[in-house]
């Protein structure tokens, strides 16, 4: 039998606790907003400029074309020194004074007013990839409305009513971030992130805090339960997860402009089951460390690490050794990644529909407060 | 009704192989202070910290106020009060939130009537709204105190409470103690101070593991110290003075040094055996400050059974 009263002097003793703490606000509301700050601008912000080399050797005004829409894009700037100039277009490469290289063949211009397929070549310089992959996304999108342009024109030339005319969708098509911006991807992202961080980064303090502080021998020699113990402690950090969510969210949408589709409350119910899980895991934690700085590293190492590698935040899962995935079935911020990227840019997704994920999430929150409670009753000080 | 109200059979607590308590016996009356004395590591906490439910004993019966440790130790908790040895404070907490949050714990009826008076009890309503971390040592001690007697327990665990705070203090810590004791609580402390173990109705000595005596004082001390007490106050070289004094021929029990002053423990006639010291010192160009008699301290026990272990 759970016992109210106790939980609630726990829960009060708690709240007060953090609210006096300045670390613990330092991570509860400064530290989410920093990161979505700086990953928001060091890694996720639109990336402009990107300096790009042209080589063109059909020299038509079609090219002309399609150089003008690549450079009037705002996103690439030409490296002119090299115009025309293979050699110098690697060089350049080479040493990273540009990232793509942009190769118009020939024959572009005589295959295009033939109505054949025209290919276009991009050079990319691998090692920076993130760069160049937003890159070439970038073209493809490009690449694919000029295209479209052609063939409108092409079928208006030729005195076709382009209705009549079955629509020709280019190859590439960017689903559910339309704009290509990569915030658009990389917030809701981080809001897993920063919500694993912050969950179990507080919780996997608050029980070896007490060890070294003394007062866990204290609350031991009480009748207080594992389970009461790890309730009365839990549901301050719920609030303020929630409350994260919320102050995170808000900011993702004012200052990146990312667009909010699904509803609120799917976003809360998901963000409650996914906080449950981090703070079950750093209550594992804090219940195992004899430290808080031993409790700081296992967290950082089981739970933080696994979180940004294996979620498909930082890197995309599919290119990762099979071994690797079948280990990321296990991590619940691949589960609440996919769940916050439909909630901000699906619309009508409701709970039903993620049912999956949220039995998986709910699985691994039992399985780690349950455990966290028997290693609680078993080593009592 | 039942005499005791804890009674330990044969506790042994072993970490690893190395005992902490190695087979211990006692029983402790209901409403009387029990001092447990012992040297550091004599396994003082760890006893307590078994009678509390905080530790599974290796080996033994343990039954408080009739329940035993091992199948009730839920109910043992609930009426039961606990102050470790270690500060244990919230101090991030007033003294007002310690003190209600133990209230809350121990789901204790009337709760702010009853803060409010063990708050006058204790005299630390000036203190009431400060902040734990600012408060002097004497003062968290007493509260401390009020968050362990807040659910007016039956039996009192406290592990070394005085550790730290000043003499004046310290006797309004006992004034309090035995007050409670008087109104039926089972009081069992443990102490460095041999001073404060004269508070106590009976003492329980501890060393390496192992019960060596328990029972009133004046008992203990008849029983271990047989004989009168001498004592030799030296001057600044009192380390290397002692060292000589220690070789005087003379029928002594034991020689020790406590500061600057020796006691040495002998049964030969007082006067008798002052004037051999006197002779012996100015042979030896001893340069005492002064030569009297003492009565036994339980300092005295302590090292005389500590010799005879070793
Ligand atoms: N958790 C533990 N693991 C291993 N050894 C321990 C543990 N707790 C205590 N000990 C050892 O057991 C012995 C008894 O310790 P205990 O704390 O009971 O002594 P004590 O009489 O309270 O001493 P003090 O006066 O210094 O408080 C010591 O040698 C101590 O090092
Ligand atoms: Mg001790």
């Amino acid at each position: 039998m759970l016992n109210f009263q106790r939980i609630y002097a726990l829960f009060k003793k708690e709240f007060v606790e953090i609210v006096r703490d300045k670390r613990s606000l330092v991570i509860v509301f400064i530290m989410p907003i920093v990161m979505i700050l700086i990953y928001g601008y060091a890694v996720t912000f639109d990336i402009k400029n990107i300096d790009i080399g042209i080589i063109d050797r059909d020299n038509s005004s079609l090219s002309r074309g399609y150089i003008n829409k690549i450079v009037s894009s705002g996103y690439f700037i030409p490296y002119k020194d090299a115009y025309n100039n293979m050699d110098e277009n690697i060089k350049a490469l080479r040493r990273e004074r540009i990232k793509v290289i942009v190769v118009i063949p020939s024959d572009f211009s005589f295959n295009l007013k033939k109505g054949k397929d025209a290919k276009i070549q991009y050079i990319v310089d691998g090692s920076i990839a993130n760069t160049a992959v937003i890159g070439v996304g970038y073209l493809q999108v490009l690449t694919a409305n000029f295209a479209n342009n052609i063939k409108m024109d092409f079928v208006k030339n030729k005195g076709i009513n382009p209705k009549k005319f079955p629509y020709i969708s280019p190859e590439i098509r960017v689903w559910y971030n339309q704009e290509l911006k990569s915030a658009n991807f990389v917030v809701p992202g981080l809001i897993a992130i920063i919500m694993m961080l912050v969950a179990a980064l507080l919780t996997s303090l608050t029980i070896v805090r007490e060890r070294e502080n003394g007062t866990y021998e204290e609350i031991m020699s009480t009748p207080v339960t594992s389970t009461e113990l790890i309730i009365g402690k839990l549901t301050p950090y719920i609030i303020i997860g929630l409350i994260d969510v919320l102050l995170v969210t808000l900011f993702g949408i004012l200052w990146f402009h990312v667009p909010f589709r699904g509803n609120i409350i799917t976003l809360l119910f998901f963000s409650f089951l996914f906080i449950l899980c981090a703070l079950g895991m750093g209550m594992l934690m804090s219940s195992i460390a004899k430290k808080q700085e031993e409790a700081i590293m296992m967290t950082f190492f089981s739970t933080l690490l696994p979180s940004i590698l294996l979620s498909g935040f930082a890197f995309p899962l599919e290119s990762m050794p099979k071994a690797i995935q079948v280990f990321s079935y296990f991590v619940p911020a691949r589960y609440f990644l996919n769940v916050l990227r439909s909630i901000f840019l699906k619309q009508d997704v409701t709970i039903l529909m993620l049912y999956k994920e949220a039995l998986f999430l709910m699985a691994v929150s039992i399985f780690f407060l349950v455990l966290a409670a028997r290693v609680i009753k078993k080593r009592k000080i | 009704m039942e005499k005791y109200s804890i009674k330990v059979q044969n506790l042994t607590k072993k970490f690893g192989t190395f005992t902490a308590v190695d087979d211990i016996s006692f029983n402790v009356k209901k409403g009387e202070i029990l001092g447990f004395l012992g040297p550091n590591g004599a396994g003082k906490t760890t006893t307590i910290k078994v009678l509390c439910g905080l530790l599974v004993p290796t080996k033994g019966e343990v039954s408080v106020e009739n329940y035993d440790i091992k199948k009730d130790v839920e109910k043992i908790k609930t009426i039961i009060g606990y102050m470790s040895q270690k500060f244990s404070l919230y101090t991030d907490l007033t003294v007002y939130e310690n003190i209600k949050f133990y209230a809350g714990i121990y789901g204790v009826d009337r709760e702010e009537a009853k803060i409010k008076e063990i708050i006058e009890m204790l005299d630390i309503e000036e203190y009431k709204n400060t902040i734990t971390a600012e408060l002097p040592a004497g003062i968290r001690q007493r509260v401390a105190l009020a968050t362990a007697f807040i659910h007016s327990p039956k039996i009192l665990f406290l592990d070394e409470p005085t550790a730290g705070v000043d003499p004046v203090l310290r006797r309004k810590f006992w004034a309090i103690i035995k007050k409670w004791a008087q109104q039926g609580t089972t009081i069992l402390v443990t102490t460095h101070y041999m001073d404060e173990a004269e508070n106590c109705n009976r003492i329980a000595l501890i060393n390496q593991g192992k019960l060596v005596d328990i029972g009133e004082i004046d008992e203990i001390k008849e029983k271990f110290i047989k004989g009168n007490i001498l004592c030799v106050e030296l001057s600044e070289n009192y380390v290397k003075e002692f060292n000589v004094l220690k070789k005087i021929e003379m029928p002594v029990k034991d020689i020790s040094l406590h500061g600057s002053i020796v006691h040495i423990i002998q049964d030969i006639d007082i006067e008798e055996a002052k004037k051999k010291i006197k002779d012996y010192c100015k042979t030896k160009e001893i340069k005492y400050k002064n030569i009297f008699e003492d009565k036994p301290s339980l300092e005295d026990i302590f090292i005389n059974l500590i010799r005879k272990r070793n």
